[in-house]
């Protein structure tokens, strides 16, 4: 009994050793593939990031982590063209594929830095999406 | 006979020194942009519950230390979500129990070899620090606004993928565990036999206890200096 849990143990630290090696390669893989461009996609439409930067003035909000500037993230909702933005939830992805889900409360806000990294100061960190690629508009 | 004052001062002591560092150890690794919470699981949380494991193999002990450490985490306001992060820690502890009691003899005799302690610190450290992750990664939404299943989904590659990581410090702590456990720790118990005679540890309760006093005090003292 105890010799054969002996040998599962060393199978299941193999497996989750494995299981790691495969998520790694997937998780850089996705990421290369998602970086390689300045874009951010907006309700399925793509628009530059330094154009955004251009046309939407920074602001500068106070968080836990001190001071954070970017554009409100409400603004650019309006930006990308929606007409009834209270309507929605957002989903904000990053490029390794984490996503959030914000209200329009939240949206309100938030702020999106130059970097492409999104900040509320009402929520937690886990909220804080990284390398963002994509806003998808959702029904709520 | 097993004396439950000596298991209560044990868990009390572990419980918080892991509290206490996950807060300011596991803070200052945060602002040095390291993988805090694969460190802080990997090697922290495994040294902590290992060791307690092998001076006292009590069943039952690591979900209490894991409370205690959850308990005092709750205090520390350099996080978003303190109830994410204690109901994690906790979660961690009852992970650890429920392998170690599974896999486990009471006298550790399938730990002899260097290989059976590597792939045991491999497992434990992974499956702790993925649940701990996963049971974040489902509260934190939760408490701010609504959960949803597929945002878990698409982050389950990264979770699996910093488990690697984690699994693999583990497998360096838990071999460390077990050297520092026979390092003859004033911890180690009250009453033990040496050269033939009964010895009293006369230090064991007041370092036990002073120790854990001193953890909960600066903790809080830092909570109330911080919200106030």
């Amino acid at each position: 009994m105890i010799f054969n849990r002996g040998k599962i143990i060393h199978i299941l630290a193999i497996s989750v050793i494995i299981l790691g090696i495969i998520s790694t390669i997937y998780v850089n893989a996705y990421k290369e593939k998602n970086n390689s461009s300045n874009e951010i996609i907006i309700n399925g439409n793509s628009f530059d990031i330094s154009i955004i930067f251009s046309n939407i003035n920074e602001i500068k909000i106070i968080t836990d982590e001190g001071e954070k500037s970017g554009i409100p993230l409400d603004q650019l909702i309006d930006y990308s063209g929606e007409n009834c933005p209270s309507c929605f939830k957002y989903q904000i992805i990053g490029s390794d594929g984490y996503k959030q889900t914000v209200t329009w409360q939240d949206m309100e806000n938030g702020v999106i830095s130059l970097d492409r990294i999104a900040f509320f100061p009402h929520l937690a960190h886990s909220f804080w999406v990284r390398d963002i690629i994509e806003i998808e508009v959702k029904k709520i | 006979m097993k004396n439950k004052m000596r298991i209560f001062a044990l868990i009390i002591f572990f419980g918080s020194i892991w509290g206490f560092s996950e807060i300011f150890i596991g803070s200052f690794l945060a602002d040095q942009e390291l993988p805090y919470g694969i460190i802080m699981t990997g090697f922290f949380a495994m040294i902590f519950l290992t060791l307690s494991r092998i001076i006292y193999n009590q069943k039952g002990m690591q979900i209490a230390i894991g409370i205690t450490a959850g308990a005092l985490k709750y205090f520390n306001p350099f996080v978003g979500c303190n109830v994410c992060s204690a109901i994690a820690i906790m979660a961690e502890g009852l992970v650890f129990e429920l392998i170690w009691n599974y896999f486990m003899n009471y006298d550790f005799s399938q730990l002899k070899s260097i290989k059976m302690k590597i792939s045991i610190g491999i497992f434990t450290s992974y499956m702790v620090y993925v649940s701990g992750f996963i049971l974040t990664q489902i509260l934190t939404p939760l408490i701010y606004s609504n959960f949803y299943f597929e945002n878990l989904i698409s982050f389950m590659p990264q979770i699996f993928s910093k488990g690697l990581f984690a699994g693999i410090i583990g497998g360096l702590s838990i071999p460390i565990a077990f050297s520092l456990s026979n390092i003859n720790l004033s911890l180690k118990d009250k009453i033990y036999y040496r050269e033939g005679r009964l010895r009293i540890n006369r230090l064991f309760y007041p370092t036990t206890f002073g120790i854990s006093a001193i953890c909960w005090i600066i903790v809080l003292a830092n909570w109330y200096i911080f919200i106030s």
